[in-house]
């Protein structure tokens, strides 16, 4: 077996640049990769402590915390979607409408 | 104990009643004033006002009923705990505190329940027929109903309370109401005047109460009832002068309600009401409040008088009875030269409540010296004459408020509308006025009979009570001080059957003195209805005094009918086992010749006279006048160079009093006041405009920093991340 | 007693949840009967199937969904108050219980799921009544501006609006019982998330408008990110610990000698997630926006329930998880410290100057954050001082604090949720962006400008209303831990202790101080509606729904600020539940 440090290893790189590209791109929709990319990481370090374990319910966590994932995303393109239909860009620096 | 009734929870609904009604009235006189059947059908809130007493004297009924004879000792019922909380002291154990509302029942407070809610239904009926057919009054009655039931819900509230606190609450919220109804007038600048007079002056005693409560609050960490009087103080000892201070703050605070040396300047300026004002708050019920403040010690005094206390809170005993009896002399003093005839009932008034205090005073007395019977006795003779004096103080301002509201009347048929210069209250424009209001004379006299103290009337029975009680502690029990109050208290009794004898002839008797008192006619309707009542009870004074009421008032022992032994006691000074003490004997005799024989002969002598030829006077009164004519022309008495004395001048100006207050006023405390005010202005207010300018920018700062830019959020979340990881991690 | 989740004696107990998802079955089904036909295969005959086709008027009516869902919260209020009671607590008067109930899987080793006890059902009820009051006030609201012209299709799509909405209501329902009941962390955040992304939609509704769609890409956005980071925490302690049960988390870090550095990161990142839910600095940025561009139901929805969600995770992984029971100091003592005295700080001052109604609520709820969240470091400083020996006098304290924010959480209900739903009245009328929308309103409708001024007060904290009490319990646990002899052995020795009081007696004086600047712009609100002029005097249009529910909440307020002790006791009997067997 890998030595599970190692993949959580891998997982805290993936973590890193997942949240150093969620509050530096203007993009909605590459923050949202990267905030898939975050929770990629999540799924690393449950699968490695499960191998590491041997805990059944690691496995199950990865299996839901992906299909959460894929839900979130539906509900976030949804909501771009929407955003763009009305503001006719999906850039975060230019929706500044509420503020103060 | 066997037979304790319980009590119920309908009882707490008594002070909310007139609570909960006088929004209906103050609402629908906004909306509907000046509707015709406002105005007629419901009296412009009258007729509302009138039901929701009816229904407070009925629930008192019920609550009377049920105790009468039921009931040893106080009984208390938590209505609401409103806030409970266990306050953590620093030895580990939890004290429990509870702020909360509750009823606390006795025949003290059942007595003045009764006496509030009685006195305020028959004046509110009065008031129908005194407020609404005055034109000065038409369109803002509702404003006086609904203060009269928010004044009425403050005194139940007030007699019904467990603690003190909610006993204070209520006791402002009456001072409040007092002050709204003295200045019910207030495009007058006298009322307006008069009605911050009271306030301001009620309020310094109301200070002394504050601070008084707070230590009774320190010494025994709880304001209620069931705490302090059954504080048991052996097993946790007192500071006696702590307690000694405690209790005379607190009479300080009685002193400014119930208008007593020095802070009563009030009460005669407070006449600038109307007249139903004057009966209700300043004879029958506010100025009672003081008093029961000072009943509610008694057991306080008991209390430590059961431990090895004896004799430390006599002290405070005596300066109430000595204040009492200063009051009384005073008073008495100053209304020989009234000519005002509600100014003479106001300082009757005054000097019946000091006999009530130097009563009180006498009982906590005994009470401090360990010695409970006489001490109940004078208790209960105190609140016998309280009941007595509302009943009949209550009925003459009623009947004193008719007689002007004739007067006004019978001015304005003949001088068509004018207003010049007459005063329907002055007694000189009066005079021969017993045939023309029968029932007013009548209930008159009764009433005055029973101030004075006629025997078998009323008030006799308890005054009696207290001059005898007030001597027995200064002869037999060593209170030598009380000798002063004592003595007072004697030569008082003669000035007020002089002084009220004077009123009543002045008035009813003689000859009218001007035309206006010749077409004076009984002719409003709703003010008879009262007056006939008050006069049975007055008149029924000896039904309670054979009833054991003394007795019963102070200790709760069911009433038991016995004339003879109250006759006896009260004409030969014949106490419980048989005895005839010869000291008591004098005095009593002493007292009624006094109060019942000279002063009305000398009052009869310079204002008697009967009626003019050809009138007839009503039989109740008519052998009053008859005798007057009587003693007039035997003996003519001249009082000119009296009159125009040195003496009578001061009396007449009140004896200075209100100079010297004014005096001191205008030098002292108005310049504080507008330094006070100068610093206020530019020192604290500077600060706190300061503040605001200083936290509206920071607001707008603080609120720059949430840009709107979506990256920005999440920036903040990453690196409130760190900051949390740091803290964390950098704490271990 | 234990019971297989899906077996039949199981599942009884979970009966509220079933409703709910009957609810939503009936809600897809019914707004979906139509008169489709089915041809029988080798035959000319047309029978209904009821599914498809032109729908029928009455089930095109917009108010139908509404309807439907306020039923559904109804019934399950019903079925939760029955599940009350039991054998160990039998006074139902008193105070508000439940027996003690476990679910697990199903098979050879069973993992316990979800516990139902009083700490759950009482949550369970709080969130029922949030929801049931939301839906009631969005009954036909947020109408599609579609066409105009053909009256039946803009009927329908309202319709089609209205089904989506309380679908996500429903469903969101769903997801906080599941977050009450979770004994298992990551059973937890599936119910978290459940909930929260329907609120996302939810927040994003009114898509015709500018600032609906920014809220949502917003609010949506930044949740998402901070529910990333909290799970990230989440599987560092798995981990660690190799389980996400909480009692086995529980033990293993009780079993921890010193502390290491993967927990203390995972516990730290996971705050983040909760943080985010409760909006305490630094994760509130975007509530204002997301309060302000949301429809009030939703924003009262934010306010409240998602609170409560936060707090629920706080409470689970602060008291049960890291509160030693032996004298050391929690570790997060003093960041949880600072970051609510900051909360507090922040949110009264930045609602002070705010000009929008909706963001000064939104600001205020991060005040009101601030204020729980001291309570909950008062915890940590009684739990870990001196009074340890006292083993009793201890618990007790801490279950009367939990239980303070207990019911902090639900009185809010009455208030919060209140205030938002006279906004959202106002919102009837026409966009609530700016403080002039309330002025005057005293004029044009007294009983709900009344009803407001009572909402303000309470959040002041004002006697005799409901918020002033919660404030005191708080208040009052956190005096006495500070002022009773305690704590030398803090570990803290940065911060001296002052005149013998604990350090956490300044977060009692901060509670005081920020009560007394937050009056200010409560009180600014009464003066706007009773004092100042408004553009029309026309009285609000009628919707007497919302003027119900605006009733009833002034009622429910004042009724819980005289008559509070059933409420107290039993968010003391769910406190001390929380702690027992946890």
């Amino acid at each position: 077996m890998i030595d599970p440090s190692w993949v959580a290893g891998l997982g805290v790189i993936i973590f890193s640049i997942g949240l150093w590209g969620a509050f530096t791109r203007k993009n909605a929709i590459i923050v949202l990769m990267c905030i898939e990319l975050i929770l990629n990481a999540v799924n690393l370090n449950f699968v490695a402590g499960a191998a590491h374990y041997g805990d059944e319910s690691g496995w199950m966590y990865a299996a839901f915390a992906i299909a959460i994932a894929a839900a979130e995303v539906a509900i976030g393109l949804a909501i771009f979607l929407s955003l763009y239909s009305k503001h006719k860009t999906i850039s975060l620096d230019e929706v500044e409408l509420l503020k103060n | 104990m066997a037979g304790d009734v319980s009590v119920e929870f309908w009882v707490a609904t008594i002070p909310f009643v007139p609570l909960l009604t006088f929004p209906i009235i103050l609402f629908l006189g906004q909306y509907f004033n000046g509707k015709d059947w406002w105005k007629n059908i419901l009296k412009e809130g009258g007729a509302i006002s009138l039901m929701s007493m009816g229904v407070v004297l009925i629930l008192t009924s019920m609550v009377v009923a049920q105790f009468i004879g039921e009931m040893h000792h106080g009984q208390g019922k938590d209505i609401l705990d409103w806030i409970t909380f266990d306050v953590l002291r620093s030895d580990g154990m939890t004290n429990g505190v509870n702020l909360g509302f509750g009823i606390y029942i006795d025949h003290v407070s059942l007595m003045l329940l009764f006496v509030a809610s009685f006195l305020c239904f028959l004046i509110n009926w009065f008031s129908i027929g005194y407020m609404n057919t005055d034109k000065i009054n038409d369109n803002r009655n509702h404003r006086f109903y609904a203060e009269f039931l928010i004044f009425c819900s403050g005194m139940l509230g007030m007699v019904l309370a467990d603690n003190f606190l909610w006993l204070f609450i209520f006791w402002e919220i009456m001072g409040l109401c007092s002050y709204l109804l003295i200045g019910f007038y207030y495009e007058k600048p006298s009322a307006a005047s008069a009605a911050k007079k009271a306030f301001l002056t009620t309020r310094v005693g109301d200070v002394f109460l504050m601070i008084g409560l707070i230590i009774m609050w320190n010494i025994y960490g709880s304001l209620e009832f069931d705490v302090i009087f059954g504080w048991n103080y052996f097993t946790n000892p007192v500071d006696m002068t702590l307690l000694k201070t405690a209790l005379i703050l607190m009479f300080i605070g009685a002193v400014g309600k119930s208008a007593q040396f020095p802070l009563h300047v009030w009460l005669p300026d407070a006449m600038e009401g109307p007249t139903p004002v004057s009966a209700l708050i300043h004879a029958a019920t506010m100025v009672n409040a003081g008093l029961y403040l000072v009943a509610r010690m008694f057991p306080i005094f008991t209390g430590t008088a059961d431990s090895n206390l004896i004799g430390d809170l006599a002290d405070v005993g005596i300066i109430i009875a000595m204040i009492g009896g200063i009051t009384a002399f005073m008073a008495a003093g100053i209304a020989f030269v009234q000519n005002d005839i509600k100014k003479v009932l106001a300082y009757s008034t005054m000097s019946q409540l000091a006999y009530i205090f130097t009563g009180l005073g006498a009982a906590l007395w005994f009470a401090s010296k360990g010695k409970s019977e006489l001490a109940l006795f004078a208790l209960g003779a105190s609140l016998f004459h309280l009941f007595n004096h509302a009943m009949a103080k209550g009925m003459l301002f009623m009947a004193s408020g008719s007689v002007i509201h004739e007067m006004h009347h019978a001015h304005h048929h003949i001088s068509h509308g004018e207003h010049e210069g007459f005063d329907a209250q002055d007694m000189t424009n009066m005079g021969g006025l017993a045939s023309k209001l029968p029932i007013t004379s009548t209930a008159m006299a009764a009433g005055s009979m029973s101030i004075i103290g006629i025997p078998l009337i009323g008030g006799f029975w308890s005054k009696e009570g207290i001059i005898a009680k007030v001597w027995k502690a200064a002869i037999y029990d060593g209170g030598y001080l009380l000798f002063i109050p004592a003595i007072l208290l004697l030569i008082s009794a003669g000035m007020t059957g002089f002084y009220m004898s004077r009123m009543w002839f002045m008035t009813f008797a003689g000859k009218p003195k001007t035309k206006v008192a010749e077409h004076v006619h009984e002719e409003t309707p709703w003010i008879k209805f009262p007056l006939v009542i008050l006069t049975f009870m007055t008149l029924g004074g000896i039904v309670f005094a054979s009833l054991h009421f003394v007795n019963w008032v102070s200790t709760g022992h069911a009433l038991h009918y016995d004339l003879v032994y109250e006759m006896k006691h009260a004409f030969l000074a014949m106490d419980k086992e048989g005895v005839i003490d010869s000291t008591f004997l004098i005095l009593t005799w002493a007292t009624i010749g006094l109060s019942s024989l000279i002063g009305p002969i000398i009052a009869m002598s310079l204002y008697g006279g009967n009626l003019k030829d050809g009138e007839k006077a009503i039989p109740t009164v008519s052998w009053l006048v008859k005798i007057s004519g009587m003693v007039r022309n035997r003996w003519q008495f001249n009082n000119k160079s009296l009159a125009e004395s040195g003496l009578a001048e001061a009396l007449r100006r009140r004896l200075y009093f209100d100079d010297l207050y004014d005096w001191f006023c205008l030098k002292i405390i108005v310049p504080i006041g507008l330094g006070a005010a100068l610093f206020d202005k530019k020192g604290i207010d500077g600060v706190i405009k300061g503040i605001e300018s200083g936290s509206q920018s920071t607001s707008t700062w603080i609120r720059k920093l949430t840009t709107g830019s979506a990256r920005d959020y999440i920036m903040m979340v990453a690196l409130g991340s760190l900051l949390l990881v740091g803290l964390i991690w950098g704490m271990v | 007693m234990a019971y297989d989740a899906v077996s039949v004696e199981g599942i009884k107990y979970l009966l509220p949840e079933l409703v709910l998802v009957s609810g939503i079955l009936t809600l897809f089904i019914i707004t979906n009967l139509g008169d489709a036909k089915i041809r029988l295969p080798l035959t000319r005959l047309r029978i209904p199937a009821l599914l498809g086709g032109n729908r029928f008027k009455w089930n095109s009516d917009p108010r139908l969904p509404g309807v439907i869902s306020v039923f559904t919260f109804i019934l399950a209020i019903a079925m939760l108050i029955q599940t009350l009671g039991g054998d160990t607590c039998n006074d139902l008067v008193e105070k508000f219980c439940a027996e003690t109930t476990i679910l697990t899987t199903t098979g050879n080793n069973p993992v316990d799921l979800l516990k139902l006890d009083s700490f759950s059902r009482l949550f369970e009820l709080m969130f029922f009544l949030a929801l049931l009051l939301v839906s009631a006030a969005s009954i036909n609201r947020l109408q599609a501006d579609s066409n105009p012209s053909n009256d039946d299709l803009d009927q329908l799509l309202d319709n089609r609006r209205q089904v989506d909405f309380h679908l996500l209501l429903l469903i969101s329902g769903l997801g906080m019982t599941i977050v009450a009941m979770s004994m298992n962390l990551f059973v937890l955040f599936v119910g978290l998330e459940l909930a929260s992304l329907p609120i996302y939609v939810m927040v994003a509704f009114h898509k015709e408008s500018k600032a609906g769609t920014e809220a949502g890409v917003k609010y949506f956005i930044t949740g998402a990110i901070s529910s990333a980071i909290g799970l990230y925490g989440m599987s560092l302690l798995y981990l660690w610990s190799g389980s996400l049960q909480l009692s086995v988390l529980e033990a293993t870090w009780a079993a921890m000698a010193t502390p290491e550095t993967l927990p203390l990161f995972g516990i730290s990142l996971l705050l983040v997630g909760f943080g985010f839910k409760i909006s305490a600095v630094p994760f509130h940025f975007v509530a204002p926006d997301a309060y302000s561009g949301a429809s009030s139901p939703v924003a009262a929805l934010l306010a409240t329930a998602s609170k409560t969600l936060g707090f629920i995770g706080l409470m689970r992984i602060l008291m049960i998880i890291t509160l030693p029971e032996t004298g050391d100091a929690a570790v997060w003592m003093l960041a949880f410290g600072i970051l609510s005295v900051v909360t507090m700080t922040w949110g009264n001052l930045a609602a002070l100057g705010s000009e929008n109604p909706k963001r000064m609520l939104a600001y205020s709820s991060v005040a009101h954050a601030g204020y729980m969240m001291a309570a909950l470091v008062a915890v940590a400083a009684w739990k870990n001082g001196s009074f340890v020996e006292n083993n009793s006098g201890g618990v007790m304290a801490v279950e009367l604090i939990i239980g303070a924010i207990i019911f902090h959480l639900f009185v809010l209900i009455s208030f919060k949720i209140g205030a938002f739903m006279v906004i959202s009245h106002l919102e009837t009328e026409d966009e609530v962006t700016d403080m002039s929308s309330l002025h005057g309103l005293a004029k044009r409708e007294p009983i709900i400008a009344t009803s407001m001024f009572v909402f303000m007060l309470a959040l002041a904290g004002v006697p005799p209303l409901a918020g002033f009490m919660s404030k005191f319990l708080m208040v009052t646990g956190i005096v006495q831990v500070a002022s009773a002899d305690v704590l030398t052995n803090t570990e803290i020795d940065l911060i001296p202790t002052f005149l013998g009081m604990h350090w956490t007696f300044f977060l009692a004086i901060s509670i005081f101080i920020n009560s007394a600047i937050s009056l200010y712009y409560y009180l600014r609100i009464g003066v706007l509606m009773f004092f100042e002029e408004s553009t029309t005097r026309l009285p609000l249009p009628k919707v007497s729904i919302l003027r119900f529910v605006i009733l009833l909440c002034a009622l429910a307020t004042i009724f819980l600020g005289i008559n509070s002790d059933w409420l107290v006791e039993s968010a003391i009997e769910a406190a001390s539940t929380l702690f027992t067997n946890s």
